[in-house]
Formats: structure tokens, C-alpha cells, sequence
């Protein structure tokens, strides 16, 4: 009696499994749901995720966009109550995943396709990596300036005095990092800030207004994002960008996991997409620098190789960010 | 009958032991958190985060920039949107549709393009700043104290003039007519009768404006961070989004100092309102009162609508180019206009899911507020409600404090609001519609106990003395008498709710938008046509929906009318108490 009793549960156990695993082998393993936070662009998003699916069409993803600030607010809200509802974040900078990563929120993950990434936008620990490089420049109106500048440097000159516009670093995940940077820069420093302020420089809330305010010719010249600037160029504004001569201060739109995810194995494949040739050269079609190397970056923008990098510890530009923001609101009260 | 009695007597206990519960989950319970937040350090509670901001001078700047803000645009909506109420309500003016479409303008264009606009206007190398100059005066530079209070002042004007023209409206003219037979004249009647009993909606149209500033963020934002000029919304919001252990107490903190302004303000409102006498009629009059000469009144009318032109269709008019413009920032000459904005917007499927699900929420929201905010105004007024007031003033706090310290707060309350129990609508849209109720709400309860005090309680004692039931009582006077009012204030949650930005941008489920959200995904993104466009669409169907409430209010004028001839030969009520106009 009980020996049949194990014979048949043995029976219908080893079938079910051969029949579970014969139907996982037939079409792509990878099947469910995950949830991406983030604050790309909407059509970037759709675009990324249209192409992800092309890939692997048996896992869907739910989408929460916003700012960065209101996404990492979100996200550490959620932390705090223990019911984290993101499986994947893709943010600005990667100062805010340290903090992330510091209150123990990422998975370490080494991606077999990080290679050709450079070490200097991979996290050591590999709980996030940078999916592209959107570098800090010089923009100006082509109507307005005669002599454009060529460095960060010589926004401090006689000539932009009322004339120069930059984004808020307290305003700013992006700005705050740029601030970090370049304070730490040889030549430039907290007295390149004070120049600024002597030249009497408006500070914004975002990179937008910072476009808005030199296409217009309301200010001449200003410190914006490369992409925006070379978009705005090509579509007929009367602007041009700079790489200023000190070097460029590059975010990474990070991508990383988090710890609470459910769907670790789904997240991972979205993550592998994501720094793989394919997604690198669909982040190239938006406009933007790619990250890897030997994945052309578009028109008008230099190649990850071409670009002088200016880069600092970021567990240092971290810990230092908030005692900076401070300095500066004192600085431009 | 005793069995029956003693049922009511209960029920009603248990009703209202459920309303206070209700109240306290949904009004309380996350302003508590709040509370608790900005108490909460590395071991245990302390004050150490109130007596580190309240030393640092930023702070001490904050609040003053806050108060001189809230206080001075209180002023100046106040004046003007009474002013408006005043001459639209009463004085034989033409136009008034159009006057009153012209002054609500500022009301139903979301606040980041009007300031864009004036920004745009006294821009620095702009003709109007130059053309000052080479007249001798001071350029106008919106980037001030001075330009903050400007625009915000322009923007609450339509929340005064909303509550006041419904009060001055439903000012019995009998009253009028008893002052001048008693010898008062026309100007000393409307001072000592129609002011003095409007006083309460100007005092509270005011304390709705000043509520309505001192959280307000996209304006200070956009006016006051590029000249360092911090008030306590956007240094919330500076604390907010900042890391390290303390950020989220930090802005706890700064909330519950700017709560502290906002009961201050509540508690002069009390004052006024206390002082104010009752006043005891039904429906609105929209009967001609003052008589102005037709010079004067062509004088009035003019200004007036003059006035309302240049300064609310300036908005509307950049809004609608900056939407065609083919080339942001490159002028508005014919080559660089076109629809191609509108028509990508409309052919994009995401946009108009985010318009229905703005409209479904709002729509919920506001569903809400009406039958919570009339049921809290019914308490308040006839039942003297200890839970009603204590939801009015907590529903003020809500309203008051910046959205995203709310934001935050609800995440934390509605994760788990009561100890194990996890309803599961953080995460959902539900908690949307929540978050626009608990903002929103304090709107609906002004709004409806205005309603309720123009409403006398003898009709309600008379129908009860006749045998009617509670139900009769509510289906057959206090709706048919509210309705109008009511749904006028409904109005003033709807539309704030529809194209509510702060709270969306943080507690939107995934794989949903709203317009709010879309807007801010455009502006981000750069694409500041797209942007314009988006929100000329909503203005477009606010103007819709208003032009089409006003449509069905004819139509049901005209119906009423018709019944009216047909019960001609009933007897009126009184609709004043013979000793009204003594107190």
C-alpha cells in the first residue's frame, strides 16, 4: 500500500518535471514582469523597451519616469517602509546609486557585457555600470558671440559678464555632480565658481532652461549637457557646443538592480541588453554618447574614446556633495 | 418605537465613530507621520533637527521670504478678486461672461506658463524692459521678491473671486431693500450690509489663496533659485531630494514650520469668520444691484476688461505660439509656426491615455470631495461636529504643505497605515485619487459651507416638523439649494487635480501617466513645444467643459423657468428670518 503510494507520487512528480522543463526549452526561457524606474526620457524608454522586447518578447516592462531627484525620493521612501516596487532603476549619476548602494539597495551583478566599458564608469563592486555618456559643455548663440570660448576658463572673461546661465546644482543630481568635479579640477576650483558670480551668472533649475535662455539670446552663453545642445543645433537653433580644453565631466545614466527584486534572472537579461552592442548602438540612434568602446557615437558628438574625461573618486565626490551644495547656495544667495 | 430610537441612537454613534476613524486614517494619520518624521534622529526622538535648521540662516530666510510672499500675494488677490467679484456680481456691466471666462483664465493655464510668459514679456533684452529704459524708468525684473509676489498674485485672484461672487450673489436683496427703507444709502448699504456679510468668503477665498502660495513650488523655482531667493517650498524641496540620513526629517521639519504658517493663517481666517453675522437665504440672485450712469459704467467695463485683456491673455497667447513654435527660442515669425506639435501629440497614444487617466482621477477625486466635503460642511454648520472641524483643519494642512513632503508621507502612511494591514494601493493608481483628495479636499469644504450657511435651518426644522425623513430632507432642499454652489467649488478641485504635476511625478504607478507627468516627461526632455502644446490641449478642454457647463446651466434655468410658470400660484417661503437683518 505505501509503496505504491511513493511509486505513484514518484510517477507524477518526474512527469510533471519532464513536462515543465520540455516547455521552458521550447521558447525563451525568460517569461514575467518587471518594473523599471527611471528618468530617461519618454521616448527613449519606448524605444529601449520596444528593442528589448524584440529580444526577449516574454518579459514585459512596467515603466515609472520622472526626475531623478523624484525617483531616487520614491525609491528610498519605498525603502524605508520595506516594499520596494522596482526591479531595475536607470538614473542620472551615479552619485545617487552610491547612496543607494551605501544603504545596502543594489544587487551586485558582473555582467558578462561589461567589456569595453571603461573601468572609470563601472562601479568596482559592479552593483551599477553606465549605459552612456552625456559629457558637460559649453553652449553658445551663434548670433550673440563673436569669439566663442574654448574652455570653462574663459566663461570668467570681461565679455559674458551678465551673459552666462548654468544649471542648479541643488536642482540637479547631474549639476551637483559637474560641481563636485570641476571644484576639483587643477585651473578651475571654487574660484572658477566665484568668477561666475562675479560675472553676475544666472543659475536655473535644469538643463532646459539653460537651452531655452541661449537659443532665445537671452543669455549668450551657458554650461549645459552635450546632447541637448547638438539636438538643438541640428535642428536649426542658433547654438553651438564646446568640449571645453580642462576636459568633460561626464554622467552615466548608471543601471543598476535592486537587492528586493523578485526577478532577479529577468532584471539581469534587461540589464545584458542594456550594455550590450545592440543596446549601446540603439542608445547611439537617440542621440546620445555610447559608453562602450568601438560603438560610434552620433553626429556632431565624439566617441567614448575621443573624449578628455574629467573624473574624481566618487565615494569622495559623495561624501562632500551635500557640505558643496551648501557652499554654493551660500555663494549665490 | 423605543426599539427604533434606541437603533438610531446607536447607529448614529457607530456613524460617527466610523467618520472620526475615517477622518483620522485619511487626514491624520500621514500629517502624524510627518510629525513623527521631523522628531526622528539616529537613536530615538529629539528636537536636534528643529534646533540645527531653525540656527541656520537660510532658514530664518526662508520663512521670512515665505510670509512676506504668502502675505503680500494674499493681499493683491484678495483686492482684486473681491474688487471683480463686486462688479461682476453686481454692477449692470455687459460682458460679464466674458469678463468672468477672462479673470478664471489664470485659474485653468497651469502656473509654470504663466510665469514663462511674463519671464518672456520683461525678459532682459526684451522690448518692454528696453523700451522702460529708454523712457528713464527701472527695467521690471521678474526675478525678485516683487516678481514672485506679481505672479502669484495673478494666479490666485480667480480662488478669491470664485468663493466671493457665489457669497455676494446669494446676499438677499431684501436685506438691501430693508436698509435703504430704513434711510441708509445705496453706498452706505452695500458697505454695512453687502461687505460686511461677504466678509467671511473674502477671508476665506484669502486664506485659500495664501495656502495656495506658501506650498506652491514651479513659481519660486522658477523665479527665485536663479536669484537666490529661498522660500520654505523650494528649500523643502532642496531637502528632499538630498541624500544622507537626515534629508527626509530635515524636509519633515521645514513642513511642519510652513504647517505652522498655514494654522496661523487659519486661525485669523477663524477670527474674521467668527466676527462675521449669519446670514439666512437661498439660491443665488443674479439680479442687477448697483445702477451704475452709462458713462461710468462704459468707464468700469472697459478698464476692466482692459485691464483682464493685457494681463490673462498675454498667458494665453504665448502659450499657444511657444505650442506652434517650430524651433524653440527662435521667434515668433510666421515661418517658424506650425500644428505639427498638436499633431504628434494627437497621434500619440500615450498622451491621450494620460489625458483619460487624468480625467478618470480627477473625476474620482472630485466625486469624493463632493459627498465628503458636503457631508463635513452639513456637520460643521448644523451639528457643530468636533471630527468635521478637526477635518477641515487638517485638510488645510494637507493643502498646505508641499507636494512632495506629502508625497513622501503618503508612501509612508499607505504602505502600511495601520500596523499589519497592507491594503496594497501604494503602487496602484488608487493612491493617486487618495493623495488628490487629501489635497484637494479643504477646496470642497470652503466651498460647501458657504453653500450650507446661506442655507436656513428653518426650512430644514420645517420640513422636519411636516413628517419628512432625514433622506426626504437632503433629496427635496438641501441638494436642490446646494447643488449650484456646490459644483461651482467642485470646479476649483477639478481642474488643480487634473493637471496636478508634484504629487503625480512621484506616487504614479508604473506603466501610467498623467497630464501632469507628461508635461514635466516634455520639459525634461527638452522639448518645451511639446510641452506648450500638451498644455493648450488641456486648456482647450477646460474651456470645453466650462463652455458646456454652461450650457446644461441654461438649460436647466429654462426648465426650472418653465416649472416656475407652472407652480406661479404656490405660496412663497420666507426666505429670510424676520430678524435677520438685526444681527
Amino acid at each position: 500500500m505505501n509503496l505504491r503510494r511513493i511509486a505513484v507520487c514518484a510517477l507524477v512528480t518526474m512527469f510533471l518535471i519532464s513536462a515543465f522543463t520540455a516547455g521552458a526549452a521550447e521558447a525563451d526561457p525568460l517569461k514575467g514582469r518587471i518594473t523599471l524606474y527611471t528618468s530617461q526620457p519618454d521616448r527613449d524608454v519606448t524605444q529601449l523597451i520596444a528593442a528589448f522586447n524584440e529580444k526577449h518578447p516574454g518579459i514585459g516592462v512596467d515603466v515609472f519616469r520622472s526626475g531623478t531627484e523624484e525617483v531616487v525620493s520614491k525609491i528610498r521612501a519605498e525603502h524605508r517602509v520595506r516594499s520596494v516596487l522596482a526591479d531595475v532603476l536607470l538614473v542620472a549619476d551615479s552619485v545617487s546609486f552610491e547612496n543607494l548602494k551605501e544603504e545596502g539597495m543594489l544587487l551586485a551583478y558582473e555582467s558578462p557585457e561589461v567589456k569595453g566599458i571603461p573601468e572609470e564608469y563601472l562601479d568596482k563592486d559592479r552593483t551599477y555600470a553606465g549605459t552612456k555618456l552625456i559629457t558637460t559643455g559649453i553652449i553658445y548663440n551663434t548670433t550673440k558671440v563673436a569669439e566663442p570660448p574654448e574652455a570653462f576658463a574663459d566663461l570668467a572673461k570681461e565679455a559674458f559678464k551678465n551673459n552666462l546661465i548654468m544649471p542648479s546644482p541643488l536642482y540637479s543630481g547631474a549639476a551637483a555632480y559637474n560641481l563636485g568635479v570641476m571644484t576639483r579640477t587643477e585651473g578651475l576650483g571654487w574660484e572658477f565658481f566665484e568668477k561666475l558670480k562675479e560675472n553676475n551668472t544666472r543659475v536655473e533649475r535644469g538643463n532646459g532652461a539653460i537651452l531655452t535662455a541661449v537659443a532665445a539670446g537671452e543669455r549668450s552663453c551657458g554650461i549645459i549637457v552635450d546632447f541637448m545642445a547638438v539636438r538643438a543645433r541640428e535642428s536649426g537653433s542658433p547654438v553651438e557646443f564646446v568640449y571645453p580644453a580642462e576636459g568633460s565631466p561626464a554622467i552615466t545614466e548608471p543601471i543598476g538592480i535592486l537587492q528586493t527584486t523578485r526577478v532577479p534572472g529577468l532584471a539581469k537579461a534587461f540589464v545584458d541588453f542594456v550594455l550590450s552592442e545592440e543596446g549601446q548602438k540603439l542608445a547611439a540612434e537617440m542621440g546620445y554618447t555610447p559608453v562602450k568602446d568601438g560603438v560610434e557615437a552620433p553626429k556632431g558628438l565624439k566617441s567614448v574614446g575621443e573624449i578628455k574625461s574629467m573624473v574624481y573618486d566618487i565615494e569622495v565626490l559623495k561624501a562632500a556633495r551635500e557640505a558643496e551644495k551648501a557652499r554654493f547656495s551660500a555663494m549665490f544667495q | 418605537m423605543h426599539d427604533s430610537r434606541f437603533i438610531r441612537y446607536y447607529g448614529n454613534r457607530i456613524l460617527q465613530a466610523f467618520f472620526c476613524f475615517a477622518v483620522f486614517l485619511v487626514f491624520l494619520a500621514p500629517l502624524l507621520r510627518l510629525l513623527l518624521m521631523s522628531v526622528t534622529e539616529d537613536a530615538g526622538y529629539g528636537f536636534s533637527h528643529y534646533a540645527r535648521l531653525l540656527g541656520e540662516e537660510r532658514t530664518r530666510l526662508a520663512v521670512r521670504n515665505t510670509l512676506i510672499v504668502g502675505a503680500s500675494s494674499t493681499a493683491f488677490s484678495m483686492l482684486f478678486g473681491a474688487t471683480f467679484a463686486f462688479l461682476v456680481a453686481y454692477a449692470n456691466l455687459k460682458r460679464r461672461r466674458l469678463a468672468e471666462l477672462l479673470i478664471l483664465l489664470p485659474f485653468i493655464i497651469p502656473s509654470y506658463i504663466i510665469t514663462l510668459s511674463w519671464t518672456g514679456i520683461f525678459s532682459e533684452n526684451g522690448a518692454v524692459n528696453g523700451w522702460l529704459s529708454s523712457a528713464g524708468l527701472a527695467p521690471v525684473n521678474l526675478y525678485s521678491l516683487g516678481g514672485i509676489i506679481f505672479v502669484h498674485g495673478m494666479c490666485t485672484i480667480p480662488i478669491v473671486y470664485m468663493i466671493v461672487k457665489a457669497m455676494l450673489r446669494r446676499i438677499p436683496v431684501d436685506l438691501e431693500e430693508a436698509s435703504m427703507a430704513a434711510g441708509y444709502s445705496r453706498r452706505q448699504t452695500m458697505l454695512r450690509i453687502n461687505l460686511a456679510l461677504a466678509a467671511p468668503a473674502v477671508a476665506s477665498g484669502g486664506i485659500l489663496s495664501f495656502l495656495a502660495t506658501i506650498d506652491n513650488f514651479s513659481i519660486p523655482a522658477f523665479l527665485g533659485i536663479s536669484s537666490g531667493i529661498p522660500v520654505l517650498s523650494t528649500y523643502i524641496y532642496e531637502k528632499a531630494i538630498g541624500f544622507g540620513p537626515s534629508s527626509f526629517s530635515d524636509a519633515a521639519v521645514l513642513s511642519v514650520l510652513l504647517s505652522l504658517l498655514a494654522v496661523g493663517g487659519t486661525l485669523l481666517e477663524g477670527f474674521f469668520v467668527r466676527r462675521s453675522p449669519g446670514l439666512e437665504s437661498t439660491g443665488e440672485d443674479a439680479s442687477i444691484r448697483i445702477e451704475l450712469p452709462r458713462r461710468t459704467r462704459a468707464w468700469v467695463e472697459w478698464t476692466m476688461l482692459g485691464g483682464l485683456m493685457t494681463f490673462n491673455i498675454v498667458p494665453l497667447l504665448f502659450m499657444f505660439l511657444s505650442a506652434m513654435q517650430k524651433r524653440y527660442g527662435l521667434g515668433y515669425a510666421a515661418d517658424n509656426l506650425t500644428v505639427a506639435n498638436f499633431r504628434d501629440l494627437l497621434a500619440n497614444a500615450g498622451v491621450l491615455r494620460a489625458v483619460r487617466t487624468s480625467i478618470l482621477l480627477a473625476g474620482a477625486a472630485c466625486a469624493v470631495c463632493i459627498v465628503v466635503g458636503t457631508a463635513a460642511a452639513y456637520l460643521k454648520i448644523r451639528k457643530n461636529n468636533k471630527a468635521a472641524k478637526i477635518l477641515e483643519k487638517s485638510a488645510a494642512l494637507a493643502y498646505a504643505i508641499p507636494g512632495i513632503v506629502l508625497a513622501l508621507a503618503m508612501i509612508f502612511h499607505w504602505v502600511e497605515p495601520l500596523p499589519g494591514v497592507r491594503p496594497g494601493i501604494y503602487g496602484t493608481m488608487t493612491i493617486l485619487a487618495v493623495a488628490y483628495v487629501t489635497r484637494y479636499l479643504v477646496l470642497q469644504i470652503k466651498g460647501s459651507v458657504n453653500a450650507m450657511l446661506t442655507v436656513e435651518p428653518a426650512l430644514e426644522e420645517a420640513a422636519v416638523a411636516g413628517g419628512s425623513g432625514k433622506i426626504a430632507v437632503w433629496v427635496k432642499i438641501l441638494l436642490p439649494l446646494l447643488a449650484k454652489p456646490v459644483l461651482a467649488s467642485a470646479f476649483l478641485v477639478f481642474i488643480p487635480a487634473m493637471t496636478e504635476l508634484t504629487l503625480s511625478s512621484i506616487l504614479s504607478a508604473a506603466g501610467t501617466k498623467t497630464i501632469g507627468l507628461t508635461v514635466f516627461s516634455f520639459q525634461q526632455a527638452g522639448d518645451y513645444s511639446l510641452a506648450a502644446a500638451m498644455s493648450a490641449v488641456v486648456v482647450l478642454l477646460v474651456l470645453g467643459a466650462y463652455g458646456t457647463a454652461l450650457l446644461c446651466k441654461k438649460f436647466f434655468e429654462r426648465q426650472k423657468e418653465k416649472k416656475n410658470d407652472r407652480t406661479e400660484a404656490g405660496a412663497h417661503i420666507p426666505l429670510v428670518r424676520p430678524d435677520a437683518g438685526a444681527r
